[in-house]
């Protein structure tokens, strides 16, 4: 069980992240703004990342899947299906607080059913 | 028949799509694979699979994830790991471990050697807590469950230790856990028909999986209760227990083209295939237009 002080932190960098990605996707004609915003949502994910000896272990193993999904990517590889699809599942794990296997079982397969392979890094 | 490339416009002649598990394994190889798998589905409505994949799926990819993690705790370090796959194991007796670090393994990111260790750790656990949902999850339900396989249902489970394991089937045929003997018998007209297709091929089309069927399906013939037997039964018929279980099905999708192309003609099923080659996109053969 992780402390609040922790899943309040996590929760603004969630939000911040799902922020940048709504931005990327109301921007797909602009590549510079949409390249930004997807920089910094994966700065967003690497913040988490940073939490996660304070995490229960299914929280921090999707948020490895998400900054996998990430990195090293150019921006023009993501299609807005996919960014619609890991700003759902990062607003998912927003709204859950706290995260069970169960739950990160139920988020990995919605990103699977979106053709994000979340167990390898998209080349 | 033979292959054609598919087009963009092509429109199968049926609605509904059967995934082998070759296809469900294909989801985790890159995005060469993902995107033409993505290319094929969505020309149909519904995707369905047997329940026979989710235990085939643990046989090549969980037992492989489940193998990882194992030597992952016993080294702590992903790059002893890969050093000891590439250069320790015997290559030949264990195939599906190299080529599976591939696709599990050398894909993990990381700023250095600890944290590529932990998010190697981190993916692989996760794939297996996920485990044979990823299959079942994937396709429209219900599943085909014509054999009522145990271990299908069972999944992976939590040792004492608390680590994740994919067991792989030891039944015998006096402990009886799946139906798969009376589903020999129902469709005991098809697997002759199979057998017979396999016989009337050319010597160069039987692969060794080709002359298993046959061996097996003449054992069964006799006391179906030998495909109770999972390493000498069920195990060696399992590509034509799931095409079986995929009758009614107008469009199979499977990546054992080899023994695919014979169960799909014998099943007046259109067969898609996906070449390794990707420049050769998405193939079909349409069993359904030929004579």
């Amino acid at each position: 069980m992780s402390d609040a002080k922790t899943r309040l932190a996590c929760a603004a960098i969630l939000k911040s992240g799902i922020e940048h990605i709504e931005d990327a996707l109301d921007n797909d004609s602009e590549f510079f703004i949409r390249n930004n915003a997807l920089e910094q949502a994966k700065e967003c994910l690497a913040k988490l990342w940073e939490h996660r000896q304070q995490r229960e272990e299914p929280f921090v193993e999707l948020v490895n899947a998400l900054q996998c999904v990430f990195a090293e990517r150019d921006v023009e590889c993501f299609g807005n299906g996919q960014l619609a699809a890991l700003r759902d599942a990062m607003q998912s794990m927003l709204d859950a607080g706290e995260i069970d296997d169960d739950f990160a079982n139920s988020v990995s397969l919605q990103l699977l059913k979106a053709g994000i392979d979340v167990f390898r890094e998209i080349e | 028949m033979s292959f054609v490339r598919l087009s963009s416009d092509h429109q199968p002649r049926t609605r509904e799509v059967f995934l082998d598990t070759s296809i469900h394994c294909c989801r985790l190889k890159g995005p060469d694979f993902l995107g033409r798998i993505e290319d094929v589905l969505r020309r149909f409505r519904w995707k369905g699979t047997s329940t026979y994949c989710k235990v085939e799926f643990g046989n090549v990819v969980l037992a492989q994830a489940e193998y990882y993690l194992r030597k992952l705790k016993e080294t702590g370090s992903l790059q002893r790991v890969l050093d000891f796959i590439g250069n320790v194991l015997p290559h030949s007796l264990h195939r599906a471990k190299v080529t599976w670090s591939f696709n599990l393994l050398s894909q993990v990111c990381g700023s250095d050697e600890e944290e590529r260790t932990e998010r190697a750790r981190l993916s692989l656990n996760r794939l297996m807590k996920l485990g044979v949902a990823f299959v079942e999850d994937f396709c429209d339900k219900p599943l085909a469950d014509g054999t009522e396989c145990d271990y299908a249902r069972k999944g992976v489970t939590k040792d004492s230790q608390g680590q994740l394991k994919w067991r792989p089937p030891r039944c015998k045929r006096n402990h009886r856990q799946c139906k798969l003997d009376e589903f020999f018998t129902k469709h005991r007209g098809d697997f002759v028909q199979i057998r017979d297709a396999i016989l009337a091929l050319p010597s160069e089309k039987l692969t060794d999986q080709l002359k298993g069927f046959v061996e097996v399906v003449d054992r069964a013939l006799q006391d179906p209760r030998v495909l109770l037997d999972y390493r000498d039964g069920c195990k060696r018929l399992a590509d034509a227990i799931i095409a079986v279980d995929s009758m009614g099905y107008g469009c199979m999708f499977s990546q054992n083209v080899k023994e695919s192309e014979v169960l799909t003609g014998v099943l007046r099923q259109d067969f898609y295939y996906l070449p390794p080659n990707t420049a050769r996109g998405v193939e079909v053969i349409m069993h359904s237009e030929g004579s």
